[in-house]
């Protein structure tokens, strides 16, 4: 090969390299601002990939349905009995809500998540690669999502918003490594960090005193503190508690409560009501 | 060589075709605990069929897509590709295409460095919290491993694409 193609081939590679490079830093710059390519990206990826779930969902059902349909006459009866029988469970758990209701307001409890204003959403795509654990989101700030906003469902905590555009949003899970929420347990009332990253899908509660009393299988929440998610939202459940090394303090493994890899609808937090 | 208008598009289609489905009913799907990264195995497959110039051109385009469509930082995954890309494409005409063995392994090989690539220059801009031990075992080794088993299909799909059996030929 030529001298010269050689050099030309070596320089662009070292042009492209250069570019991207620089496209990186002024992005790590930007932050969380999408910049207006990747929100015109994301606006017009958004409608398709709700559309290719749309029809995966529909195809695969009408696929199990066939498949099912020798099932269904000795369901059908199965179901009849159960319908009965739901009834009247409903009944009792309609005055059970009542008065939950009532004891809430009676026992003055911290603001938990019926107190804010939350914006339903569907989840229209995953981040496929195996670095990070983020969602794309069908709503964004055209209907009032914010970088910032806090994502549950009626389980716990999915993550929170991360980037936004004026269609859709990316939210971080709560197991993305790049996550760090104020937790603390539920009984033992350890303060702690919880991050994401430890395993698939497990969290890591991370900052815990060496005095800490934190147990397995205790329900781990958010603590408030940092300001960006209200305290008292149910994180996970703690799997194991271990010691750091060198014995300066502790750590616990969590269990998301939310099942993070088949979530198809979230709620955004908005704001508190009032 | 040469770009034609047609097969540019029909690539750009394919690349994007893969990056929506494994983002949306491909999400789930995991060999060893990690999904595979097709965008990689199609770059890698153009690379080893036409050459470093295309390499760098999909390493770039493919790269870039994913940067926007998921949660990485724009530039990321774009700098990883084209350098696989480009060095992949160093190979062309010396594997056969015929042969499904060495286009795999030069892909497990190309997904490895990828990777590394990836976490050299997502962690100086702060965006992996990892140690370099752990996100080999968690996220490299295994994204290589899901990567290859599908190297041969994307490989067959892309020789299809630059390469169309003509019927009616001798």
């Amino acid at each position: 090969m030529p001298e010269q193609a050689r050099n030309r081939k070596y320089l662009l590679l070292a042009v492209a390299t250069v570019l991207l490079t620089l496209l990186m830093s002024i992005a790590a710059k930007h932050g969380e601002n999408i910049d207006s390519t990747e929100g015109f990206v994301r606006d017009v990826l958004a409608p398709v990939q709700k559309v290719v779930l749309t029809l995966t969902n529909k195809v695969g059902s009408a696929v199990q349905s066939i498949a099912e349909i020798r099932y269904l006459r000795a369901e059908n009866e199965r179901l009849k009995s159960e319908l009965a029988e739901l009834k009247a469970r409903e009944n009792v758990l309609i005055n059970v809500w009542n008065e939950n209701v009532r004891l809430r307001k009676l026992l003055d409890l911290p603001p938990e998540i019926t107190e804010f204003n939350l914006l339903a959403a569907r989840v229209v795509a995953r981040d496929p690669s195996n670095w990070y654990e983020t969602m794309s989101i069908d709503k964004g700030e055209l209907a009032g999502v914010q970088v910032g906003s806090v994502v549950v469902t009626n389980v716990g905590v999915v993550g929170r918003v991360n980037k936004v555009s004026a269609t859709s949003a990316e939210v971080l899970l709560i197991s993305d490594q790049r996550s760090a929420v104020g937790a603390m347990g539920q009984i033992s009332r350890d303060v702690g960090v919880l991050g994401g990253g430890d395993a698939y899908g497990i969290c890591r509660l991370i900052y815990l005193p060496r005095t800490a009393t934190i147990r397995t299988g205790e329900t781990v929440v958010t603590s408030g503190l940092g300001g960006v998610f209200p305290k008292g939202l149910v994180l996970g459940r703690v799997v194991e508690v271990s010691t750091e090394d060198y014995g300066l303090g502790k750590f616990a493994r969590v269990q998301p409560a939310v099942d993070l890899d088949h979530l198809e609808e979230v709620l955004v937090i908005l704001g508190p009501k009032n | 060589m040469g770009f034609s208008g047609k097969r540019l598009a029909t690539v750009a289609g394919s690349m994007i075709g893969i990056l929506l489905l494994q983002s949306t009913l491909l999400y789930n799907v995991r060999f060893f605990g990690a999904r595979p990264d097709l965008v990689l195995a199609m770059v890698g497959s153009i690379a080893l069929l036409r050459g470093w110039s295309e390499g760098l051109l999909w390493g770039v385009f493919g790269g870039l897509a994913q940067d926007f469509v998921t949660g990485s930082i724009p530039g990321s995954h774009a700098l990883a590709k084209s350098i696989i890309g480009f060095t992949l494409g160093l190979l062309e005409g010396k594997v056969f295409r015929e042969n499904a063995f060495l286009p795999s392994l030069a892909l497990f090989i190309g997904a490895l460095v990828e990777g590394i690539i990836f976490f050299l220059a997502a962690g100086v801009f702060g965006q992996i919290k990892w140690s370099f031990v752990f996100a080999l075992r968690m996220a490299i080794l295994p994204a290589a491993v899901a990567t290859t088993i599908f190297a041969p299909l994307v490989y067959r799909l892309c020789n299809r694409i630059y390469d169309p059996p003509r019927f009616g030929s001798l």
